[in-house]
Order: C-alpha cells, then sequence, then structure tokens
C-alpha cells in the first residue's frame, strides 16, 4: 500500500500519541505532545493546499502557535512551579499501556474500515483510523495517569483526536468556529493549570486517585 | 395564532386577568419573603380565582377558542398554547369557586400557626401551585401539560412540608414526592407513546385514528396514583393529614379535580378501546369504596378520616366513568352520558363539601391543636357554627337529601340500574347489579363513619382541657364553611338544572348527540309531596327538641347507679364506636384486640384494665414496606458505582462512549 503525505501525516500523529503512553516523565510527555500537534498542523495546512483553502493555513497557524508553543510552555511552567517530575505511578504499566494504545489502533482500524466515506479524490478512512487512535489514547492517558497533569495532557490529546476527527471527514470547518474551539481549548488548560495550582495548594499533591471522598 | 387582545372575548379575557393577577402575587412575595402579609396574599389568591371563575363561568359554552399564549415561550419542542372549551371552563369554576372560598379562611388558619410556617414560602408555594394548576387544565399540548403538571407537583410537595421542623411532615413530604414521580413517570411514557402513534404532541389529534389500549392504560394508572386511588391511595393518609389545613383542602379538591379532568379529555374519547380501561376503573373503584370507607371508619385521626373518605369519594367517581367507557364501547351513548354527568357532578360536589369539611378540620385543629378524636369532644358547645356546617357537609358527602350529594350518587345508582337492565353482556349486568349491592353497603359504612366524627367531636363531653377554652376560630372561617354549606343545598335543591347545566361539558369527549332525555327526571308528585312531608316534619322535630323548655330539674333514671353525671373517661370513644363494625372486616383490617385486666379477684375488682386494639394497614405491611426494602437494597448496590474515583468516572464515560458508537454502528 502506498501511503500519500496525507495518510503519513496523519498516522504519525498517532504513533506520536502513543508513543506518550510510554513515558512517564512528564516533559517527555509534554515534547511528544508537541510533536503530535505539529504533525496535526501541518495535516491541516496539507489539507490547506490540497482543496485550496486559504483559511485553513491560517487555523495550522493557530495551532502550530497555541498547542505546539505556548500551551506546552504552559504546562512546563506549571510543573516546575509545583515541583513535579514524572507521574509517580499508572494504574496500568507504561509498556501495557503502550500496548493497549497499539491495539486500540487495530481496533480503531476496524471500527473505520465500517465507514464508507470517501470525499473528493482523498481516502478518509486512514486519517478516521488515526483520528479515532488518538482519541482512544487520550482517554487511556486520561484513565490509566493518577497525577493531575496526566489527565490534563490525556484530555489534550483527547481533544487532538477529535479535532483531528474532524478535519479529516469534512472539508474543515468555518474559521471562526476553529477560532472558537482553539480558544476553548486554551481556556482550559490554563483553568486546570490553576486547579492543580489549587489542588496542591489544599491537599500537598495532586494525585487525583486520592482524591476519593465524596460531598453532598 | 398570536394573542391579539381584539380577537379574544371579554371573559376569557377575565381568565388572563385571573392568572396575571397570580403572576404579580407569586412576584411580589418573592419581594417581601419575610414579612409577607397573609390578608393581603389571600386577597390576591381570591381576586385571581374569582376573575378566573367569572371568565370561565361566561366563557362556559362558547366556542372553544385556543390561542398562544406568549409567542416567545417555547418548551423545546411545542408552544405554550391555551385552548379555553367547555370542558376546561367548567373545571376551571370549580376550581375558581373552591380557591375562592379557602383565599377568605386560609389567613385565619395561618395566623394560628404563624410561628410554625414561613409566610413568603407558604405563599410563592401557593401561587406557583394555582397558576401551575389552572395552566394544566388549559394546555392544549402534551409538553405544556406535563411540564405545569410537575410544577404543580413540585409546589404541592413544598407545601407539605412547609410545617417542616416536625419529622411526620418531611416524611409525608417525601412520600409524596415518590408518589408524584411515580406519576409522572407514568404520564410521561404514555405521552411519548401516543406521540408515537400520532405523530403530534396536540391532544386534539390524540384521537380517531386508530385505538391502541396500553399508552391509555398507562395513563389511567399515572392518575390512578395521583388521584389516590386503591391500592395507590397510601400517600394521601400522610400527606393530606400533614399539611396545613388550607393546603390538604386544596389538594384533596382542586388537584382531584386537575386528575380527573385529565382522565375525562384524555381517556373518555375513543382513542382506546374503552372495554378494558372500563373494567379496570370499575373494579379498582369498587375496591376504593370499600377500601377507604372501611379505613375512614377506623380512623383516630380526623384529617386521615376524611382523606380516606375521600379515596372512597374517588372511588365513586371512578365507577362511574368505567361505567361511562363501557356504555360507549357499547354504542349506549345515553347511559354514557348519564355516567359522565354523575361524574362530573359527583366530582363537583365530593369538591365542595371535602373543602368544607376539611375547612372545618382545619377550624378544629387550629383551636385545639390536636386532630386526635381520642382528645375531642364537646365541640358542639364551644364551636356552633363549625358543628353545624360540618353536619351539614357530612350530610352532603354521606348523600343524604336534600343536599346535592345524594342528588350525584343516585345519577351513579341510576347509570349502574341501567348497565344492567340494559342489552349488554351478561357480565356487564350482573357487575352492574353487584356494585349497587357494593355502593349502598358502603354508603352506609361513610354515614357510620360521619356519625362518629360528628359524634367525637362535637358531642358529648370535652376529653382534653384545651377544648373549655375553644372558640370559633374567626368570621372568615365561619363565612367559608355556611358558603360551602349553602352551596352544596342550593345545588341539591336545583338538581335538573345543574344537569343540564353539565351535559354541554360531556359533549366535549363523547359523540355528540341532540338531546339527552331524562338526565335527573324529577320524581312523581306523591313522592315529592312524601319527601317535603318527612323534610318538614324533620325540621320541626329538630325545632321542638332544641326548644325543650329547661327547667333546671335534672332526672335520672333509677337504675343508673350513679352513673348519671357520667365523666369524659368514660363517654363512649371513636374506637369503641367503630368496633363492632371493625370485627366484621377484621381480615381486611388485620383487626386485633387485646384485654388485659391485673387484679387479685380479676372478675369483680380489677385494679388495671388494659385495652388495645391494633389495626395494621393490610397493603402498606404486605406490599409497599417489602417492596420499599428491595428498592433500598437495589439502590445500594447501584451506589457503588459512585466511588468517587475520577478515573472509574471517566472510565464509565468511555464505556458509555463505546457503547454509543456500537449502536451509532449498527443503524
Amino acid at each position: 500500500m502506498i501511503l500519500d503525505t496525507f495518510s503519513i501525516l496523519a498516522i504519525s500523529s498517532a504513533v506520536l500519541a502513543i508513543l506518550m503512553l510510554g513515558t512517564m516523565y512528564l516533559r517527555a510527555n509534554l515534547n511528544f505532545y508537541a510533536l503530535h500537534t505539529l504533525a496535526i498542523a501541518m495535516e491541516t495546512a496539507w489539507m490547506a493546499q490540497k482543496i485550496h483553502d486559504e483559511h485553513l493555513y491560517w487555523v495550522a497557524f493557530f495551532i502550530a502557535l497555541l498547542k505546539v508553543v505556548i500551551i506546552p510552555r504552559y504546562l512546563a511552567w506549571v510543573i516546575r512551579n509545583i515541583d513535579v517530575e514524572s507521574d509517580s505511578g499508572s494504574f496500568i504499566p507504561a509498556p501495557v499501556a503502550m500496548l493497549t494504545g497499539i491495539g486500540m489502533l487495530g481496533a480503531s482500524y476496524l471500527l473505520s474500515v465500517q465507514l464508507s466515506s470517501l470525499w473528493g479524490d482523498i481516502d478518509s478512512r486512514i486519517g478516521a483510523m488515526a483520528a479515532m487512535s488518538v482519541f482512544f489514547t487520550g482517554v487511556l492517558l486520561m484513565l490509566s495517569r493518577k497525577i493531575a497533569i496526566g489527565q490534563i495532557i490525556g484530555f489534550l490529546v483527547l481533544e487532538n483526536g477529535i479535532y483531528l476527527f474532524a478535519l479529516t471527514q469534512t472539508h474543515g470547518m468555518p474559521l471562526i468556529i476553529e477560532m472558537g474551539l482553539l480558544l476553548e481549548v486554551l481556556v482550559v488548560v490554563m483553568i486546570f493549570g490553576l486547579v492543580v495550582f489549587r489542588i496542591k495548594k489544599s491537599f500537598e499533591h495532586i494525585d487525583v486517585s486520592r482524591l476519593t471522598n465524596l460531598r453532598e | 395564532m398570536s394573542f391579539n387582545p381584539e380577537m379574544v372575548p371579554p371573559c376569557t379575557l377575565a381568565i388572563g386577568y385571573g392568572l396575571g393577577v397570580w403572576v404579580a402575587a407569586a412576584l411580589v412575595v418573592f419581594l417581601t419573603a419575610e414579612r409577607a402579609k397573609h390578608t393581603f396574599f389571600s386577597f390576591l389568591l381570591f381576586m385571581g380565582s374569582f376573575f378566573i371563575g367569572i371568565g370561565a363561568f361566561f366563557s362556559y359554552q362558547q366556542k372553544a377558542i385556543s390561542f398562544n399564549l406568549l409567542p416567545c415561550c417555547y418548551f423545546a419542542i411545542a408552544p405554550l398554547t391555551i385552548r379555553i372549551d367547555t370542558l376546561a371552563c367548567f373545571f376551571l369554576t370549580i376550581v375558581a369557586l373552591v380557591v375562592c372560598a379557602l383565599a377568605i379562611f386560609s389567613p385565619a388558619y395561618l395566623k394560628a400557626y404563624k410561628d410554625r410556617l414561613h409566610p413568603g414560602i407558604y405563599w410563592h408555594c401557593i401561587f406557583m401551585f394555582m397558576l401551575a394548576l389552572t395552566l394544566t387544565l388549559l394546555s392544549t399540548n402534551a409538553i405544556c401539560f406535563l411540564i405545569f403538571w410537575e410544577t404543580m407537583s413540585l409546589a404541592a410537595m413544598a407545601l407539605i412540608a412547609s410545617d417542616h421542623i416536625r419529622q411526620k411532615a418531611r416524611h409525608a413530604a417525601l412520600i409524596y414526592m415518590g408518589i408524584t414521580t411515580i406519576s409522572t413517570v407514568l404520564i410521561f411514557a404514555s405521552f411519548l407513546w401516543y406521540y408515537r402513534h400520532f405523530h403530534s404532541w396536540y391532544f386534539a389529534d390524540w384521537h380517531a385514528a386508530g385505538s391502541i389500549t396500553f399508552p391509555a392504560l398507562l395513563l389511567f394508572f399515572g392518575l390512578a396514583v395521583k388521584a389516590g386511588v386503591w391500592p395507590f391511595h397510601i400517600w394521601m393518609s400522610y400527606a393530606q393529614a400533614e399539611a396545613p389545613s388550607p393546603v390538604t383542602a386544596f389538594m384533596s379538591t382542586v388537584m382531584k379535580v386537575v386528575g380527573l379532568y385529565t382522565f375525562i379529555r384524555l381517556l373518555i374519547l375513543d382513542n382506546n378501546d374503552g372495554l378494558v380501561l372500563g373494567y379496570i376503573a370499575i373494579t379498582l373503584g369498587t375496591v376504593s369504596i370499600i377500601w377507604g370507607s372501611l379505613f375512614a371508619l377506623l380512623e383516630r385521626d380526623l384529617k386521615r378520616l376524611l382523606s380516606y373518605s375521600s379515596v372512597e369519594n374517588i372511588g365513586i367517581i371512578l365507577i362511574a366513568l368505567g361505567v361511562c367507557l363501557v356504555a360507549r364501547h357499547d354504542k349506549q351513548i345515553d347511559l354514557a352520558y348519564l355516567a359522565l354527568v354523575a361524574a362530573l357532578f359527583h366530582t363537583i360536589n365530593h369538591s365542595l363539601c371535602k373543602a368544607g369539611l376539611f375547612v372545618g378540620a382545619g377550624c378544629i385543629e387550629a383551636v385545639t391543636h390536636t386532630r386526635d378524636l381520642a382528645f375531642l369532644g364537646g365541640l358542639a358547645r364551644r364551636m356552633p357554627w363549625t358543628a353545624a356546617c360540618f353536619l351539614a357537609n357530612s350530610l352532603a358527602i354521606t348523600a343524604l337529601p336534600p343536599f346535592n350529594g345524594f342528588a350525584s350518587k343516585w345519577m351513579v345508582y341510576q347509570s349502574l340500574f341501567k348497565l344492567t337492565m340494559s342489552d349488554a353482556q351478561v357480565i356487564d349486568r350482573i357487575s352492574g347489579l353487584s356494585i349497587v349491592g357494593i355502593l349502598s353497603l358502603v354508603g352506609t359504612l361513610s354515614l357510620a363513619c360521619y356519625t362518629k366524627a360528628i359524634g367525637i367531636c362535637f358531642l358529648g363531653r370535652p376529653r382534653s382541657e384545651m377544648i373549655n377554652q375553644a372558640n370559633e376560630l374567626s368570621h372568615s372561617a365561619v363565612v367559608v364553611q355556611i358558603f360551602f354549606v349553602v352551596i352544596c343545598l342550593a345545588m341539591g335543591l336545583t338538581v335538573p338544572y345543574v344537569a343540564s347545566l353539565l351535559w354541554p361539558a360531556c359533549c366535549e369527549v363523547l359523540p355528540k348527540v341532540e338531546q339527552v332525555h331524562n338526565l335527573f327526571p324529577v320524581p312523581l308528585q306523591t313522592v315529592t309531596c312524601i319527601a317535603v312531608a318527612i323534610t318538614c316534619f324533620a325540621v320541626w322535630f329538630l325545632f321542638y327538641l332544641a326548644k325543650r323548655p329547661d327547667t333546671g330539674l335534672k332526672k335520672y333514671v333509677t337504675w343508673d347507679c350513679g352513673y348519671g353525671n357520667l365523666p369524659a373517661r368514660a363517654e363512649e370513644t371513636g374506637t369503641s364506636f367503630s368496633e363492632s363494625i371493625a370485627r366484621i372486616f377484621a381480615p381486611i383490617l388485620r383487626y386485633r384486640m387485646i384485654t388485659e385486666i391485673q387484679g387479685k379477684d380479676r372478675r369483680h375488682f380489677p385494679e388495671i384494665i388494659k385495652f388495645e386494639s391494633i389495626t395494621s394497614p393490610l397493603l402498606e405491611g404486605l406490599i409497599y414496606r417489602p417492596s420499599m426494602r428491595v428498592i433500598l437494597i437495589l439502590s445500594r448496590a447501584i451506589a457503588k458505582l459512585q466511588t468517587g474515583s475520577i478515573h472509574l468516572y471517566l472510565l464509565y464515560v468511555f464505556m458509555t462512549l463505546l457503547v454509543l458508537i456500537g449502536i451509532g454502528i449498527r443503524l
């Protein structure tokens, strides 16, 4: 099977996301996240060139700016301030999590072949597969990590998955919606960061698995 | 169609004014909160219901109009459309009549309990309740109906809990909450089903497109739960006893009316088979009347007694509706009309008498601070007006002439007789005849029950200290009670006219006929003469008894062994009054009596005599408590899902997502 640039970028973003499952070091996670998002930004740019839509270039640029530069830097700053290096532990050991991620990739392939959406001259099924895999990887990250930063990264990956799916299955949404989504993600991450500070301050730790007291 | 004042006739506009007054009042209460004045807000309640009553009365028999009340208000998928037609007007008039009277009564009662009830919350809930109730009557589509119905139930729940310091009131509110949720779920399910079948949310479209029975059954049970039909009557004795008396009066009258309205509007129509529903209605109604009257007879709590009596009356109405459904199925339109008119008539009568009785009970409660019959007695001397009105209302509700209760029950009997005499199936005819028998038995039982209530409450000697200081609660309370009595009497004396007023309302749901003959045939002249003669004699006899000269001389029977002037403790109690009947029905009532006599020579010189009678409600013990236990165990098992772990919650979300994707692909 000969893969075109579109498929290669999509799959590489999925693979980079899976690699994130393999390490507990938060800095490494953030770097992988930046790379993975860069792949998605490039995918957007490729799409813009393919369908001659100028506004997608802008979307690609903003994704690169926000998700590749600003958000990882902000999170790195948060990590430095609350003084954690790596996740204190994971519900699923890293290698197993990675294998599960790969399994999920296979599962998403099975799911994506059920979709018969082919638009223009691009077979979007590979894109759908990658998007679903990224989505599942995000869910896995959120489920397996114990500390709150892991959850944030998981959420970001999940969000990327949704975006990738939208991008590969449609002609790209109107600029205003894309911008709204980006802004929303930015705000959510900012709030998450602040909440993590609060949790650290109140509980002296940010281990989500220990926050189980239910209050009515 | 949007709201355009010029298009709407003035009498309909009056209904709008009434609603407007209530909306404004609800907002004003919100602002004044703690400092809310009872008199002012009951005046607003009165004004609102007065406008609505006038509007509804004069819109009666007019052509139905429907319009969009607030074009901007759109409940998700249905606009807030209102339809004012004959049937709705009929029910609105009853509601307005009762609410007017209760509005006058409320302040006196509330002042007696001013340290226990928060006036702001109370009045806010009352206005919400009345608004939602009125709009439920007027709504044309299922969504509006459900929203207002639920608002009404929640407001009623808050009102039951208005004296929430007491644990019993909270418990009652909780029970009511549970029951009303079940009712709403059933009604909602049935509405969804109807929607799927008729592809419309509008009630007007829900007929003639084929008959489906299951949603009708769901709706029927939903309404039965809310109306307190056996076996769902359990909540009534709790909620109605613990709520403040005006609220109880509201609930047992106007809220019942809404339930019956829904029944008549949606189930008498030809959208269901009629036969199944008719049989179920007749069966449940019959059990309800027996059950209600028996438990009312045994009850010690005055308000609970009245609420069990409501169960009985709902049963009677249900029997009439059941006969109407069966007759409609058999194409006997005359009989269907007769039964429906009987049901409507009994609905009004029950609302009016029961409201009057609850006002009376409220007066007694407010004055003596007890509802327990064992501590009441001799109130007739202290509260003569209340006693007289309570007696008159009891006569009305136990269906004695010349009050209205007699007329409506007579019509129920007539419809049952006609069912027996008709050429319907043998089973219908046999059951019609046997229900006549049961109904007359129940009539006697309820007579005994009210004899007990009046005898123990008002006659004899006071059983507690409180009664010696008791006085009439207020002038307004007396006026309200007299108002109810006068209306009951007036309706009882003008039955043919009232019956002729009722049948246009029936035309809304039954196939049109030119005229119904013999709806209430006036008895023959000789019979009338005899009845008048007997009545005159009875009145004369009463006056004779009252006017017997008091010589100041007291005569005792020779052999009463010095017991002539018995103390209150030696009097007959409510329990002893009903004991003989309770013994007969012991298996149903689970009635047990334990007598224990202690002392050396037990027979002649007992030292201590202990007596205990126990009744444990059959349904609660056998069905409700075990099922509650099962539900509790199940809920504990479900609560284990709620661990507090964020990871598990995320997993739940993810699993749900996977399931949804799976379903999506399958579809």
